[in-house]
């Protein structure tokens, strides 16, 4: 098995349709790390939770049809990391994306219970990244 | 992959049936599924997911609400779940207290009648 070190991309639509599609993919990246069939149907979940939190704040911003959101996963120092990135329009976004994952308290008790760590993360280009992380086994 | 949702009525009780994937984009095809149950006068419902391989909490949220509006008219919603996954996530959210759980159709309705 390789180390997975450099990231895996995937860039969706801001549609709900392609929220499965997203899954998928990290679903499968996942395997390839050795999690078992349970953790990846976790890691399903939160991935899915997770899209849908950057998909439903990026409609609330408005025009959420020329946006889209990246989704990267790689394995750092023995953790799978997923970051779901999504480009915003205001400087305050940050805060929030955190008060909307707050509202969303069902997908958030989720994400906390089934992810090790669960953080929110300003990029420099004033983009918000929901970081997801996962211990690898063994 | 799309949500097939089938209905049908068992001594007087609505009953919905699920098949597939429950998320933003399938839950709202639940919502309204349920609402034109409780239009027409279905106040105790089942939900079969059975056949769900998939929920997240968009799905959680729909079945959330669905109770809510059953309740208002003393109603209730019994979910037939036998597969691990799907119950964890029941679990995780602690809405395993709030929903009653059966293995199987016959249960959930004999629950009801009991009631």
């Amino acid at each position: 098995m390789g180390n997975f070190e450099q990231p895996t991309s995937i860039t969706i639509p801001a549609k709900p349709e392609y929220v499965g599609v997203a899954r998928l993919v990290i679903a499968a990246f996942a395997g390839f790390l050795g999690f078992d069939n349970e953790t990846v149907e976790d890691i399903k979940i939160a991935v899915s939770e997770a899209c849908t939190s950057a998909i439903l704040q990026l409609h609330k911003e408005g025009r959420p049809e020329d946006r889209s959101v990246e989704i990267n996963a790689y394995a750092e120092d023995k953790r799978l990391v997923i970051d779901i990135g999504f480009a915003t329009r205001e400087a305050t976004s940050i805060e929030k994306t955190r008060m909307h994952l707050k509202e969303r308290d069902l997908g958030m008790s989720v994400l906390t219970s089934i992810m090790d760590k669960v953080e929110v993360v300003r990029t420099k280009d004033n983009g918000v990244i929901l970081r997801l992380v996962k211990e690898i086994p063994g | 992959m799309d949500l097939r949702i089938e209905s049908k009525e068992v001594e007087g009780i609505g009953v919905i049936a699920l098949e597939g994937e429950v998320d933003v984009y399938t839950a709202p095809k639940l919502k309204s599924r349920l609402i034109d149950l409780v239009d027409e006068g279905k106040y105790d419902i089942i939900i079969d997911l059975q056949k769900v391989e998939f929920m997240d909490s968009s799905g959680l949220g729909v079945l959330v609400g669905g109770l809510k509006r059953v309740k208002s008219h003393q109603g209730s919603i019994s979910l037939v779940v036998t597969q691990e996954n799907i119950l964890k996530i029941f679990r995780i959210t602690g809405l395993v207290k709030v929903f009653p759980i059966f293995s199987s159709e016959e249960e959930a309705v004999s629950n009801i009648k009991g009631s």
